[in-house]
């Protein structure tokens, strides 16, 4: 699937390799494509390579036709994720993007001279969540927030967690999924398996959703990927005061640095997660460093 | 007898190459008519929907009647060419045509939209042009064709 967006030469080097060991591809103007492939690789003609003069150089009409065909030709039907800085296409992969942005009245209006790209590719491993089930459902669902660096698994446990508790406890799990990537919805219908009981709302920010969401589909459980802003965590704090569980996740290497976090406070000070998930990707992605209750204390590591 | 035969033969066609003509005249006012058409399809499209272009295309070509030179056109589009001719286009009009397939998509939807807009203005204008042209040629020229047949036949007899 990945090959349709990439130029002919870059397709065919990835078409040789085993996509679901390929997490990223990192394309910049004037340098070596580079993926993650297990480790950090150059791109050659014929697949990974260590030999920087076998690699493919990337140019600009590279990066255009990426793009291009990420938007299916269609700037305008995608300039509000351009404006956020990624594109999510089918497949749930998600095209960052890094260029100039063109201002207007203080609001960014687009994205333009991409210089750099950065595709990353999803991957859904089933029953990744089960050592942590227990400590989220057990005697009841409670309110958890999952944190980790970037890449390091938060979308795929999440993604999972929606699929088990919405399975094995008969919940209704509403996603609020504003960048289209745990369900990756085509056509009104999740790419993914994710239980009978889930709803997903897409391309909506997490402030709607929850206060729409809530309302209009009556959840037990509501999800949502990378909360990091004060209208993020004031749309928790509502799903909340609803009653309905909320489990989150955010960008965060440990504890310790999300105390220090400005906006955060709300939630830490009122005790709002009873569950800390802290991952990394120490021995991979999805490494689990530990799970804390609502003190910080650890429950396991 | 033979010279009658030929002579029926020249007026026919005669008036068949004038009935040509006429067509073409229709065929142009009938295109640039489906073209406005297809214009606010899209703008009404990418205004509310926000659907891809491609979706529209393919929505677009299911449901419409147009004749088969816009969708030929569109087809064309479709497979990724970038420079569009018909026979019913004018070489001054051809420009207008590529202008307005290789704009779609390459902006905003703000941006988009006005400048269908703006195409839409320029296409109307080559449609009231067309069909003053028929006005004037177009809907005379089967009876030019007859006539003409008719006083080649004449000489011949």
């Amino acid at each position: 699937m990945i090959e349709r967006y990439l130029p002919v030469i870059v397709g065919k080097a990835i078409a040789q390799l085993n996509l679901a060991k390929l997490g990223e591809i990192r394309m910049r103007i004037g340098y070596p494509i580079v993926v993650d492939y297990g480790g950090i690789y150059y791109l050659g003609l014929n697949g990974v390579t260590d030999v920087i003069s076998k690699s493919i150089i990337c140019d600009k009409a590279m990066i255009d036709f990426v793009v291009t065909h990420a938007c299916e030709n269609s700037i305008y039907a995608y300039n509000e994720e351009i404006k956020q800085g990624f594109i999510t296409v089918e497949g749930g992969i998600r095209i960052g993007l890094a260029g100039t942005c063109v201002n207007e009245k203080n609001t960014i209006k687009t994205i333009k001279n991409l210089s750099s790209i950065n595709i990353r590719l999803p991957h859904e491993i089933r029953d990744c969540s089960l050592k942590i089930l227990e400590f989220i459902t057990e005697p009841q669902i409670v309110n958890t927030l999952i944190l980790s660096p970037p890449g390091a698994g938060k979308t795929t446990l999440l993604r999972d967690l929606a699929f088990q508790i919405s399975q094995r406890y008969i919940k209704n799990v509403l996603i609020i999924d504003e960048r289209n990537e745990i369900a990756n919805v085509v056509n009104g219908v999740s790419q993914y398996k994710l239980g009978i009981f889930c709803d997903v709302m897409t391309n909506c920010t997490k402030q709607f959703g929850l206060e729409n969401g809530i309302r209009s589909m009556r959840p037990d459980v509501v999800m949502t990927d990378e909360i990091a802003n004060v209208d993020d965590i004031n749309a928790v704090l509502y799903a909340q005061g609803c009653g309905v569980k909320v489990i989150a996740t955010t960008h965060c290497d440990n504890l310790e640095n999300l105390q220090t976090k400005k906006d955060f406070q709300p939630l830490l000070s009122n005790k709002a997660f009873n569950r800390y998930i802290v991952l990394s990707s120490r021995n991979g992605a999805g490494t689990l460093e530990g799970v804390y209750d609502k003190n910080f204390k650890c429950l396991c590591m | 007898m033979i010279n009658l035969v030929l002579s029926i033969l020249i007026i026919a066609c005669s008036s068949y190459i004038g009935w040509g003509i006429q067509n073409y005249y229709k065929n142009r006012i009938s295109f640039y008519n489906n073209l406005d058409n297809f214009l606010h399809y899209l703008i009404n499209n990418i205004n509310f929907y926000k659907d891809c272009v491609n979706k529209i295309l393919v929505n677009y070509l299911s449901a419409t009647n147009d004749s088969k030179y816009l969708k030929n056109i569109i087809i064309d589009f479709m497979d990724g060419k970038n420079d569009f001719d018909s026979i019913v286009v004018k070489k001054d009009e051809k420009q207008l045509l590529t202008n307005i397939f290789n704009h779609l998509g390459k902006s905003d939807s703000e941006n988009q939209i006005a400048g269908l807009t703006n195409f839409s203005t320029q296409v109307q204008f080559v449609l009231k042009k067309c069909r003053e042209d028929y006005e004037k040629v177009g809907k005379i020229t089967t009876k030019l064709g007859f006539l003409f047949g008719l006083a080649l036949a004449i000489c011949l007899l």
